[in-house]
């Protein structure tokens, strides 16, 4: 996975354009077009679809029904929708801290890299739609079985990337510190844990992005509420304007989180952005 | 005298070390014995892989010998970290630390607070000419900006021996000749003891009080050499006759050891 993703046109966007120059400006909006014109092309050929095509508004509603329900329903949509994404952005919190933690056991300790990392990838070989009714049985219709799902699927990415991250500490930044006297918990400090960041960066976007995912499993099994709720409802009603306005939010919601984090990222890691000027010098001193 | 009057900053007594299991030996150094005064310019030159990185990390107590003794102030030091200043051949400044935060590493590790530690390195961050680079990141530096901060981090770390292993390898011929100029400016000024490693002849003529001639692996010293040039020194020194003279008898010696390990070579 690449340390630097350069390819995040909207963090390149929000960064402090101070430095930026026209012909930069105009590739990144080349390439905004670019990726705004392929959607728009695709909304085009449903609507194109949708309305020459003579299927039935229940199977297939144009995209003009979708955004009409989008608007007539917000206040039902938002009402779920904010379930879902306190379920997925708590999940998501609790993902990070356990990730983070079990990560620096593994990568501290011989004996529970031995004793866990095993259990840790078998934990991504069970299939969660197979385990989330037996948590519902268990803990009942509350929140705790969403976010525990939400857990279970995204703390991985996050540990095996914050692992593999602590792994690549520079060999020779350690042997400087052991040098100096450092303590392990120094070295942990001053060269592990931020030779790792960009990587647990990467591993943490990917859970922010499926942690939506988790949030819908965990209420597609048992829930009275949430965007998978009206889902379901929805499409046992045949409101498939409706489903679709849902599936949107619940996308948005995706993109939404995954950007957040790399908004973090970019405040957390600021020497990975570089400004695009030449290396002045001092040589002439 | 900071080191408490003993004769020898460093002494190096009969060391060995072999890496590698029993079956697969390497031997890297054999019987090596050195010695440095207080205050002195001395340097350790070899051909690569002659095991001098391998003799830094044994002085600085990072690796233990198999057999012989380290004396750092007159005290035994085999394997005791924190004696000495360090500074490895590559840079090793953190991307993730600005300049001021990369200088002020070793005081840091000894305890003391960040903001204390850059109050006391603020005024030398000029002095190694990083005036106006104290908040940027490594990556705006130029590669003699970056020796030169590696080499603020090794003094901040306030030992009077420094062990300097090829530091300008990297840079081209140009900067390295500022660099060396500069590098007797601060060692003069600042008064400490510097151990340096290199295999370049012009390198080691021009900065040392004292030249140890390394064997290839396993290193060995064969030979010493005074170089009894006034200082300061500038670089119209290299053209002297009694400069180029010196520099003559170490490449001579070091030929002659190439040539003795050509053929010991299977």
């Amino acid at each position: 996975m690449s340390v630097q993703k350069r390819s995040l046109s909207l963090g390149r966007i929000w960064a402090p354009s101070a430095q930026r120059h026209l012909p930069g400006i105009l590739a990144q909006a080349n390439r905004i077009a670019f990726s705004a014109g392929l959607a728009v092309l695709a909304l085009v050929v449903w609507q194109l679809v949708a309305y020459f095509g003579s299927i039935p508004e229940w199977k297939l509603p144009s995209l003009w029904q979708v955004l009409q329900t989008l608007g007539s329903d917000a206040g039902l949509i938002a009402r779920h929708a904010r379930v879902t994404a306190y379920e997925a952005v708590l999940g998501f919190t609790i993902a990070v801290v356990v990730g983070l933690a079990l990560a620096v056991a593994i990568h501290q300790s011989r004996l529970v890299e031995r004793a866990l990392y095993p259990y840790v990838i078998a934990s991504q070989a069970i299939p969660v739609i197979a385990i989330a009714p037996i948590l519902i049985i268990w803990l009942g219709f509350g929140i705790l079985p969403k976010v525990i799902v939400i857990v279970l699927i995204t703390f991985f990415p996050i540990t095996v990337n914050t692992v593999d991250g602590l792994r690549k500490a520079d060999p020779d930044m350690l042997n400087l510190l052991r040098t100096m006297g450092a303590s392990r918990w120094q070295v942990f400090k001053i060269v592990q844990m931020p030779s790792a960041l960009p990587l647990f960066f990467s591993g943490a976007k990917i859970a922010a992005a499926v942690s939506v995912i988790g949030a819908f499993i965990g209420e597609y099994v048992g829930a009275s509420e949430g965007l998978s709720w009206l889902i379901r409802r929805s499409s046992a009603q045949f409101l498939t304007a409706r489903v679709y306005a849902s599936v949107f939010a619940l996308s948005a919601m995706g993109i939404i989180l995954f950007y957040a984090v790399s908004y973090i990222e970019r405040l957390a890691t600021p020497w990975t952005r570089r400004p695009d000027e030449p290396v002045r010098t001092s040589e002439s001193r | 005298m900071v080191n408490g009057g003993a004769e020898f900053s460093v002494m190096v007594s009969g060391v060995s070390k072999s890496f590698g299991d029993t079956r697969d030996e390497v031997p890297v150094l054999r019987g090596v014995n050195l010695t440095v005064r207080p205050g002195e310019f001395v340097t350790i030159i070899g051909p690569s892989g002659c095991g001098k990185s391998t003799l830094f990390n044994i002085i600085s107590g990072v690796v233990l010998p198999d057999k012989g003794r380290v004396h750092v102030n007159g005290e035994p030091a085999n394997g005791r970290v924190g004696l000495v200043g360090y500074m490895p051949q590559k840079d090793l400044l953190m991307p993730w630390r600005t300049v001021i935060d990369n200088v002020i590493l070793g005081m840091e590790v000894a305890g003391v607070s960040r903001q204390d530690a850059r109050r006391e390195a603020l005024p030398l961050i000029a002095e190694f000419g990083l005036e106006g680079f104290e908040s940027s990141y490594p990556y705006a530096l130029s590669g003699g900006m970056r020796q030169r901060a590696a080499f603020l981090r090794t003094v901040l770390f306030k030992k009077d021996i420094l062990l300097l292993d090829e530091p300008f390898g990297a840079l081209d011929a140009l900067t390295r000749q500022a660099m060396h100029e500069w590098l007797l400016g601060v060692w003069e000024k600042l008064g400490m003891t510097i151990v340096f490693v290199t295999h370049d002849v012009e390198e080691a003529t021009f900065l040392s009080d004292r030249v140890y001639v390394m064997s290839a692996r396993p290193g060995q010293i064969v030979a010493e050499l005074r170089i009894n040039l006034p200082r300061p020194r500038t670089y119209d020194l290299v053209v002297s006759e009694a400069f180029l003279r010196l520099k003559a008898q170490l490449l001579e010696t070091l030929r002659g050891e190439g040539r003795m390990a050509g053929s010991r070579a299977p």
